[in-house]
């Protein structure tokens, strides 16, 4: 473990959400750092990878665009195979999209735990702010609590347009995925690695989910 | 409702015999002229003049193309108005298409709006250049389908100005046992059947008439424009016609044959009205799931702003054709609500769109693809295209065009194929975790078109549809198998299109082996950058050596085959 080389780390993050609401600009825009506003739609899975420095060490994150039709939800489970990560997008100004949350999450949980038992780290995104806020119009304090029922590690309000909080989301999740690594390392017992169940008693970081609050009041 | 509305139906309501001998020659005569006929329905006179034709005709001489001749035939049918000014035109298959729509629209007494959009141009290609269809119709117009096909694959794909004309009978447009004297009548009843299918759903959600549009896509709002200025245009030109008619049979009147024409006419008018009588009662039981057409019509308006923007046909003033595409995409969810919307359509029907440019033909062509394509946009038959269900249709054997479709569902297909290619490769594969082969999925379910270059994924789609080496491979067992049938020894399963997928993963090879899988996002994430021409080459060698090394195996292994020789020249045969 302890190599003289920088040690590296490659996770499958997932990106999901209803069709239309931006998933693939944000890829776009935290991978290439450029926005266009017609690509096409996606189908079946695009793939991309970024490659983070984090604390002396190598993170490689290849990021799962999924296509959003609903009726795609079949295909979902062999996507979301060793994923460690999930960001779960809608679109700030339509409602619809935030409602599909919940059917994404539940998804997504059912079909995906992490080895040791527990879900994996998953960060909403609410894109498309530089529109307006429909959706979040005075809703802040309900997010928070939104996020905390349906187990988000945090929120953001994006913009893969105007580029706001792409990264900064990227970063909170890559922090919660690393912390669940270790979480589950120090469940390994010697050179077998058994799934433990037991609670850990609320070991996320909940730091992040409040600093980047600074849009809402 | 598939089968009510499918052009094979048109076929058997419609039949051949009605259309020779009850209404055919009856309309041709009217409007035409018996010179006209007469070279129809002698067969000598086509034969004989390979190349130019030249027709006598009250507008005066008329250069035709042989090839095409049929088909402008049946523009003149309708559109005499148009005569003089596309006497110089005609070899040009879009334009000729393009102006049988126009006469649907001035025949159609429907209202303007309610038409088809103008061709995008009426210059035409150089008369007389000899073309796939060569050699492929018979005097009365009629399509060699399987000459057609071979000459596909052998080309590899037909030359642009000519693929309007091929795919019309690729894709069912038009059945390849037409003649061109049934075409103008069942393109009419088609044009007809679709009007009454978009006047429809438009009925029952008028709201859904216009592209809601949210302000920020300028281009998209220029794009409602041109399509708006077209339609005005296309009323104008309607109304235009109909004066000019009008004027025509008020000079007319003063001829002999006057008598005999307002006849005729009537009949003409009553035959379209019979036509959307019969349309009428035809879609008059199909009631909407409003609910459901108009969740496919928000998704459908979320997509086809994004159909590919770039190409041509969808550039300044073309994309007024992204609103035609729109039209096209929610008249058939209404009417396959089994099917309905799902995403990636969009860039399947664009591609007819594009090179038939015909809002008619384009619904119809697509809904006949559709019919073999629609298990795979399901979201059950999605699921069997990647997933461990080997799935697998027992009634297909046989029937080409059957066996493509359910072979064509499963990518699990591919990776086996990739076993008995390149096992190494395979095996790397699965090791490194991408043994659902789910970079496979877009590949199949839109055949490539985002992997190549634009022309060449026209190409290689066009060359796929042929179904042509799963037709050899059939024709290898067969000749393998007379007269005692035996079992297989070709997997008929692995189609063309999964021999593409294959050479494309063993194309990339290197770049697949030694690189663990964290070094890169994905090492086949490469959009419109691979060689077709390479990539069919080596399919075809690898579907060449696959189809021997089967063979040999099957000879060595069972039974000795009567003749081996005789066996390998066959194959051989197939393919040169």
């Amino acid at each position: 473990m302890q190599n003289s080389h920088r040690k590296e780390h490659l996770y499958k993050i997932l990106v999901i959400g209803d069709l239309g609401v931006g998933k693939t600009s944000i890829i776009k825009r935290y991978v290439h750092h450029n926005f266009s506003p017609n690509y096409r739609a996606t189908i079946g899975v695009d793939f991309a990878l970024k490659v983070l420095n984090w604390d002396q060490e190598t993170v490689r994150l290849q990021l799962w665009d999924i296509a959003g039709q609903e009726r795609f939800g079949n295909m979902t489970r062999v996507y979301y195979r060793e994923a460690m990560g999930a960001f779960i997008v809608f679109d700030v100004t339509r409602p619809a999209s935030f409602e599909a949350i919940t059917k994404w999450k539940e998804d997504l949980d059912a079909k995906l735990t992490l080895a040791n038992g527990k879900n994996v780290a998953t960060v909403l995104l609410a894109n498309k702010c530089d529109q307006g806020r429909d959706v979040l119009t005075n809703n802040g304090i309900k997010m928070e609590q939104f996020c905390q029922e349906n187990g988000f590690v945090g929120w953001f309000e994006t913009s893969a347009k105007e580029n706001i909080n792409i990264d900064e989301a990227a970063n909170c999740l890559v922090k919660h995925i690393i912390a669940s690594e270790k979480d589950m390392l120090q469940s390994e017992v010697s050179d077998t690695i058994s799934p433990q169940l037991e609670k850990n008693g609320g070991g996320t970081c909940s730091s992040c989910f409040r600093s980047h609050h600074v849009l809402h009041p | 409702m598939d089968s009510q509305v499918g052009p094979q139906v048109l076929d058997s309501e419609v039949g051949p015999q009605v259309l020779d001998s009850e209404v055919g020659p009856q309309v041709l005569d009217s409007q035409v002229g018996p010179q006209v006929l007469d070279s129809q329905v002698d067969p000598q006179i086509l034969d004989s003049q390979v190349g130019l034709q030249v027709l006598d005709s009250q507008n005066g001489l008329q250069v035709l193309d042989s090839q095409v001749g049929l088909q402008v035939l049946d523009s003149q049918v309708h559109l005499p108005a148009l005569h003089s000014e596309e006497s110089g035109d005609t070899t040009d298959l879009d334009s000729v298409r393009g102006s049988g729509d126009q006469s649907r629209r001035a025949d159609c007494s429907l209202p303007p709006e309610e038409s088809v959009a103008p061709p995008a141009s009426l210059t035409a290609s150089p008369p007389g250049l000899p073309g796939v269809m060569d050699g492929v119709m018979d005097a009365e117009g009629r399509v060699d389908e399987s000459r057609l096909r071979t000459y596909i694959l052998k080309n590899g794909g037909v030359c642009p100005s000519e693929r309007g004309l091929a795919w019309r009978f690729l894709f069912g447009v038009f059945p390849c046992s037409s003649t061109a004297a049934e075409r103008p009548l069942l393109a009419q009843q088609m044009a007809v059947r679709y009007q009454v299918m978009k006047s429809k759903w438009r009925q029952s959600l008028p709201a859904a008439v216009r592209l809601r549009l949210n302000g920020t896509d300028a281009e998209l709002v220029a794009a409602v424009r041109f399509h708006d200025q077209r339609q005005a245009a296309a009323r104008q030109q309607a109304e235009e016609q109909r004066e000019e008619q009008r004027e025509e049979q008020a000079e007319e009147q003063r001829e002999q044959a006057e008598e005999q024409r307002e006849e005729q006419r009537e009949e003409v008018r009553e035959r379209l009205s019979f036509l959307q009588l019969q349309a009428q009662v035809l879609f008059e039981r199909v009631t909407f799931d409003l609910d459901d057409l108009q969740e496919a019509i928000r998704i459908i308006d979320k997509d086809v702003p994004r159909t590919d923007r770039d190409l041509t046909y969808f550039l300044g003033e073309g994309s007024g054709n992204l609103l035609v595409l729109r039209d096209i995409l929610i008249t058939y969810a209404a009417f396959h609500p089994e099917v309905s919307y799902a995403q990636g359509m969009n860039d399947l029907c664009s591609r007819f769109l594009e090179v038939l440019d015909s809002e008619v033909d384009t619904y119809w062509s697509f809904s006949c693809c559709m019919e073999k394509f629609s298990k795979d946009f399901r979201a059950d038959g999605l699921h069997r295209k990647i997933v461990n269900e080997l799935w697998m249709c027992s009634g297909c054997e046989g029937a080409v065009n059957e066996l493509w479709m359910c072979s064509g569902c499963v990518a699990e297909l591919a990776a086996a194929l990739l076993r008995e290619l390149d096992p190494q490769l395979h095996d790397h594969l699965v090791t490194e975790g991408m043994e659902s082969f789910t970079f496979c999925h877009r590949w199949l379910l839109l055949g490539f078109q985002r992997e190549f270059e634009h022309g060449d994924a026209l190409r290689l789609f066009e060359i796929l549809s042929c179904n042509h080496l799963e037709l050899i491979s059939q024709q290898v067992d067969r000749a393998r198998t007379t007269p005692a049938p035996a079992p297989r020894a070709v997997n008929a399963e692995f189609t063309f299109e999964l021999f593409i997928c294959a050479t494309i993963l063993i194309e990339n090879r290197e770049a697949l082996l030694p690189v663990p899988r964290r070094r890169t996002a994905h090492p086949l994430h490469q959009q419109g950058t691979l060689d077709l021409n390479s990539i069919l080459q080596n399919a075809e060698t690898h579907f060449y050596n696959y189809c021997k090394r089967c063979a040999r195996d099957f000879m060595n292994g069972c039974c000795k085959p009567r003749d081996n020789k005789d066996f390998f020249y066959q194959l051989r045969s197939f393919f040169f």
